[in-house]
């Protein structure tokens, strides 16, 4: 049965990953609890789209080019 | 797993609040249940206005929303969430909405994360566009109402989105207080996109 | 989530709401077509069929690897329109649509008004050429070999008809 209970885990980050977490806390506005549990729908929506076949680009705002996560 | 909370909607036949119920995960069954009942009631009602002559740019444009295929796409990923509210045994309203994904785009609120309501409809027999007489008043209140809670319990401070539909404009608008930053270009039917900031979701929950 | 929504407070926004519309959300494409099919059962009922049109219409924008989106934004007409022509044949277009479509398909103007039904067809030639095409061509992405042929042969013929 699944209920609305929370449940407690105690996560182990590098000093860099602290870091990470502390920066989009404070520039989101969330805690880091609330960062993290953003992070975790958001992958699970990308690997949602990723098992149907699709792809994850991101679209340039003015010129409309699609690209790949990364382009280097 | 869906919680339910205990709400009033208004009996416009009796003009006195009646008892409903806000349920926060609607149930496969309770999709299925609605989805038929709705779309038995729609089928009747574009008959009615095709009949009396109504031109079809007024006729309800989400009458072809598919709630079972709404359900199936979303039910087992944790940003979304399908809030409903029965009365009579019978599904009043739905509201699909998502919270991770979506972003603010008032400039003061840019990039925060929001709660984005993907689609919010009530019932045919409750809408003015559908049937002269609607039954229920206050289902839509209450489902924008719950997103903004979903919204403050989230930690987006009750940061709200969402794309209107062309008759639902001027409710969102001058209703909810809302912000209208116009038609969306990226949209296929260019809806209006609105949105609410902190400050104007604490004033709708007033 | 539980929620405490007050009966005072819903007592207090009643008349407001009286009788208000408040759907919201965007429409997907297959939603677009299944309202349209909904639309254009009804009306459009009592008119003769013009598969001819959709279908060629529907080809050329594939031959020109074309979504619908695209041809829509090009020909600069409602997505909703293009989606009635393509799927519904009974759909009668606009004259000015028709016009558009035309110009970004390379096609005569004429004969594509009336293989839309928006002008008689007075050649019986014309006519049973229109009806063999629309019988040849199937629905599939990309076009096969027979659609190929069947589209390179009509437009010819249609920019030969004076």
């Amino acid at each position: 049965m699944i209920t609305n209970a929370k449940k407690t885990m105690t996560l182990n980050l590098t000093e860099a990953e602290m870091k990470a977490l502390d920066d989009l806390s404070a520039k989101k506005d969330l805690s880091k609890t609330a960062v993290l549990r953003q992070a975790l729908r958001l992958y699970q929506m990308i690997e949602h789209r990723l098992s149907l076949g699709e792809k994850l680009y991101f679209e340039h705002e003015l010129s409309k080019q699609k690209a790949e996560l990364m382009v280097l | 797993m869906s919680d339910q909370s205990k709400v009033y909607l208004k009996d416009r036949r009796t003009r006195q609040l009646v008892e409903a119920i806000l349920i926060d995960g609607v149930s496969k069954d309770e999709i299925d249940a609605a989805d038929t009942d709705w779309r038995k009631a729609f089928n009747e009602a574009l008959a009615v206005l095709e009949k009396a002559g109504v031109p079809k740019s007024q006729w309800p444009q989400h009458s072809h929303w598919d709630w079972r295929k709404k359900y199936q796409v979303t039910a087992d990923q944790l940003a979304y969430r399908i809030l409903g509210v029965e009365c009579q045994k019978q599904m009043q309203g739905l509201m699909l909405i998502a919270t991770a994904g979506h972003y603010c785009r008032i400039p003061s609120q840019k990039e925060k994360d929001l709660v984005y309501v993907h689609f919010v409809a009530t019932a045919p027999w409750n809408s003015p566009i559908v049937v002269k007489e609607p039954t229920y008043a206050l289902v839509g209140r209450i489902l924008i109402a719950a997103a903004i809670l979903i919204s403050q319990a989230e930690e987006f401070a009750g940061r709200t989105g969402l794309h209107s539909l062309p008759q639902s404009e001027s409710w969102y608008r001058d209703n909810c207080g809302m912000t209208d930053l116009g038609p969306d270009p990226s949209d296929r039917s260019k809806l209006t996109y609105f949105e609410m900031t902190p400050e104007q979701a604490n004033k709708f929950l007033e | 989530m539980n929620f405490n929504i007050s009966k005072e407070w819903l007592l207090r926004h009643a008349e407001k709401d009286d009788k208000v519309e408040i759907s919201a959300g965007r429409l997907d494409l297959e939603d677009l077509i299944a309202h349209k099919r909904a639309l254009g059962a009804s009306k459009e009922a009592n008119e003769a069929p013009v598969p001819a049109f959709g279908k060629l219409i529907n080809l050329c924008r594939r031959s020109k690897g074309l979504s619908m989106e695209q041809l829509a934004e090009r020909a600069r007409v409602d997505l909703s329109e293009l989606i009635n022509i393509e799927h519904d044949l009974r759909y009668r277009p606009e004259p000015r649509t028709v016009y558009q479509l035309s110009g970004v398909l390379d096609l005569p103007n004429e004969k594509l008004l009336q293989l839309s039904g928006n002008m008689v067809i007075r050649d019986m030639r014309f006519e049973q050429s229109a009806v063999k095409f629309a019988a040849r061509s199937e629905s599939v992405d990309k076009l096969s070999r027979e659609e190929h042929r069947a589209l390179e042969e009509f437009v010819k013929y249609l920019s030969e008809q004076k």
